[in-house]
């Protein structure tokens, strides 16, 4: 442990303890593989991650390997911890990072990168995988971020591309072997690159033209093959699910079991780089879930279950789901909360199921003010989808609701806008059209729209992203078409989603605005306090690398993306398809 | 009232030290829910739109402070014998918080925290002090001015009424019977404070550490 003084100087000391309810508790010296779970953001909003406890959980079902875990000391220990040269430390043994033999970053989100350089800083082990001998750890990533992982290419020395836990149990097998033989490091990472679902940097090389643009991207080892295939689990009623997650000690994000009701997405909205991803659509049996949510309540002492998807509606059995659940905690003691329900007629008998005691906000995410708009993202929700919802709930009681929308979108206008602001005004009439008595309060509607940031994998990786002073004027339009007190507007900022861009379609070539960025003292970068978008600029410009180049440039179709050499099972012509019918809506 | 009347009160002595120091006050209290709830107790909820479980606090411990004889109420909705409730809700709590004893008592009656009186406090500091001269002066002061500071600003507040004993154990350490609870309280750091000033020493130049030994209605005399 750190020391006490140290401890209680910082914010929370809390974050920095470990001992959590059902903590793997193993001694290093008995197993082959040490494991560092890294998680480059704070304790608090890594503890919330499903895929951290399905990995942490999995990995410490081998006998062979001990995972702990690591995140990013918030600033204010980041300080204490340089002040008295104190390196990054797991919190199960307290032993440092680079002690290892991996250290693998979870790449939730492209603001978090700049984490990752710290984290491996703060450990003592160069972030760079060139600079890097057989002392150190070896450093892999994997995650939705991993769908392009070229901007971290310099940092890292494999990734696992698609669904880790597919791939990891060869990684540590050889892993094993390689380590009972003495091995070198490269001789690793060259069987490495021959598995599916594994691609090792190092063994690429990328050419570039003139313009910039990649002319070639080819492997210069022949281990590794030309096109690095994505892995993903088959059959997710048979996949490894932890029974008893980790309870952290102090308050976290969410407070809450979770069981998975399926991965992947049915529908196919353009923007959406989860939707395409995590292909195909896989589900879990009510079975399965229903005794993992009771193995869950029992080894967690939780008073909440989470049912986790991208779109609960589009799990077919959900009713009957919900009535189980409700049959199996009949005490009422424990929740169900549904926190990507869409609401229709189909479905109000769920509603009332799940959350019948508390009756606070509802969520809708129409992502397009205009019918239009939605035609062009292909967001399968009508106007009257949303009014009917919102009608529902009014009636069912409830009187706060939340709308997404997005900003930036291809093809957007004027018009576009303004139908964002008439469809939340429409919504509060709809309110006030309830008699009376029945309302019990004024209604509440949160408005929120995010700036579209252009993703790889989806058929809007070739638009050119808007630049901060066009999203920055469009929220302005957002905020004019919106009259009602009723409506409160809240809009995400407008830099951070440009620099997110950057990084989403970002080379190999852009670690060094990532690396310039960290240099400079960008940190926690997702978070509004501590976001600076004049290091970010600096950074860019001191490494003659240009943000233009990479989030705003519109690229044509058969330009040779960085992340083509992935297989993510989506054909890239489907893709210009999509973007085509897309530019087609507005004709 | 009438509710809490049909459920089984249960009064449990408890230790948090070591890593479970950093576990704050709130978050305690939802990590002993999660330790009922695991432990498959059966303990009465409160009624309304948001039920939650009976439980309370006497007195909150300071963020970093071991304490050894800490205590929580619980009420059950039915009779649990001490014994299966120690064995049970022992096992499922984190390293550094165990049960240190359990006892029933009438449903009806004021509330651990509002029993609490007085807490006995270990402070060491990191340096040897005149404790032989100073403590004995402390105790025959008839009234001791100490400036304190809080959010509002500095005031001056005379805190011998809440020194009820003290005791020299090493030359650097002592044990301390201080005011504790909801009506008067003294923080020990407040007379650790006052003893480093008549010692002439600055704060920055000593560290010093607290534990909290007991609290209760009476704290025995040392």
């Amino acid at each position: 442990m750190y020391p006490d003084k140290i401890l209680l100087q910082s914010q929370k000391p809390g974050r920095y303890v470990g001992n959590e309810i059902n903590m793997a508790r193993k001694n290093p010296a008995d197993v082959a593989t040490r494991f560092a779970f890294a998680f480059p953001d704070v304790y608090e909003v890594g503890m919330s991650h499903n895929g951290l406890q399905i990995l942490y959980a999995a990995f410490n079902a081998r006998q062979d390997v001990y995972c702990e875990r690591a995140f990013a000391p918030w600033p204010d220990m980041e300080a204490l911890m340089r002040e008295n040269a104190l390196p990054l430390k797991s919190l199960e043994t307290y032993s440092p990072l680079a002690d290892f033999d991996f250290v693998g970053f979870t790449l939730q989100y492209e603001m978090t990168f700049t984490n990752i350089l710290n984290m491996l800083d703060l450990a003592n082990i160069p972030i760079k995988a060139a600079d890097r001998g057989e002392e150190f750890p070896i450093i892999c990533g994997g995650g939705p971020c991993a769908a392009n992982p070229e901007p971290l290419a310099d940092f890292f020395d494999f990734f696992f591309i698609g669904e880790a836990e597919e791939a990891f149990g060869q990684v540590f097998d050889l892993y094993a072997a390689h380590k009972a033989k003495g091995g070198a490091k490269t001789a690793f990472l060259q069987e490495l690159a021959a598995l599916p679902g594994i691609y090792v940097p190092a063994f690429y090389d990328v050419k570039y033209n003139t313009d910039g643009t990649i002319s070639s991207f080819a492997p210069n080892n022949p281990h590794a093959p030309p096109r690095v295939q994505k892995v993903f689990v088959k059959d997710m009623d048979a996949a490894f699910y932890p029974d008893a997650p980790l309870v952290p000690l102090i308050e976290t994000i969410h407070d809450r079991a979770v069981i998975e009701l399926f991965r992947g997405c049915i529908r196919g909205c353009r923007f959406c780089q989860a939707g395409y991803i995590y292909r195909p659509h896989r589900q879990k049996s009510v079975d399965t879930l229903v005794s993992q949510a009771q193995q869950l309540i029992e080894s967690t002492g939780h008073e909440e279950i989470s049912l986790l998807s991208l779109a609960s509606n589009d799990y077919p059995h959900l009713e009957q789901l919900v009535d189980t659940l409700c049959d199996h905690f009949d005490d009422g003691k424990v929740s169900i909360s549904l926190p990507s329900l869409r609401i229709d007629a189909t479905n109000s008998n769920v509603l009332h199921k799940v959350q019948s005691v508390r009756k606070s906000g509802l969520t809708f995410a129409p992502e397009g003010g205009s019918q239009r708009m939605r035609d062009v993202i292909k967001k399968d929700i009508t106007r009257d989808d949303i009014t009917q919802g919102a009608r529902l709930a009014f009636e069912g009681g409830w009187d706060r609701l939340k709308l997404y929308f997005m900003v930036g979108l291809p093809t957007e206008d004027e018009g576009d806008l303004a139908a964002i602001g008439r469809l939340c005004e429409e919504l509060v009439e709809i309110y006030y059209r309830l008699p009376k008595e029945r309302r019990k309060r004024p209604v509440s509607i949160s408005v929120s729209t995010s700036c579209f940031v252009p993703k790889p994998f989806t058929p809007f990786q070739w638009f050119g992203q808007h630049t901060a002073e066009e999203f920055m004027h469009k929220q302005k339009h957002v905020k004019q078409s919106i009259r009602s007190k009723q409506i409160n507007y809240k809009y995400h900022d407008a830099e951070t989603s440009v620099i997110e861009g950057a990084l989403a379609r970002g080379d190999r070539r852009a670690a060094a605005a990532i690396e310039q960025a960290w240099r400079l003292g960008a940190r926690f970068d997702g978070w509004s306090e501590h976001f600076d978008a004049d290091i970010w600029r600096r950074a860019f410009d001191t490494v003659g690398l240009s943000v233009d180049f990479y989030a705003h440039r519109p690229r044509p179709y058969d330009e040779v993306l960085p992340w083509d050499f992935i297989d993510m099972r989506i054909n890239k012509e489907y893709l210009v398809k999509e973007s085509m019918k897309a530019m087609d809506v507005i004709q | 009232m009438s509710l809490k009347q049909s459920y089984y009160r249960y009064r449990i002595t408890f230790a948090k030290a070591g890593m479970a120091r950093f576990i704050g006050h709130l978050d305690l209290q939802s990590l002993f829910q999660k330790a009922i709830k695991r432990a498959k107790l059966p303990v009465a909820y409160s009624e309304g739109f948001n039920p939650h479980q009976l439980l309370s606090f006497a007195a909150p411990l300071p963020l970093g402070m071991a304490g050894y004889a800490e205590i929580l109420e619980v009420f059950m909705a039915h009779e649990v014998t001490a014994d299966r409730l120690f064995a049970a809700l022992d096992a499922q709590l984190p390293q550094g918080i165990a049960i240190v004893g359990i006892m029933e008592v009438p449903s009806v009656g004021k509330s651990a925290a509002a029993i609490i009186r007085m807490a006995t406090y270990s402070i060491t500091f990191s340096q040897a002090l005149d404790l032989h001269t100073i403590i004995p002066n402390v105790l025959s002061s008839q009234s001791i001015e100490v400036e304190i500071k809080s959010k509002k600003g500095v005031k001056t507040a005379d805190i011998r009424p809440d020194i009820h004993d003290i005791c020299i154990e090493t030359p650097r350490s002592l044990w301390a019977v201080l005011a504790c609870g909801s009506e008067r309280n003294l923080k020990p750091e407040i007379l650790a404070q006052h003893i480093l000033k008549v010692s002439g020493i600055a704060p920055e130049d000593c560290d010093i550490s607290y534990e909290r030994l007991a609290i209760g209605q009476d704290v025995p005399p040392l």
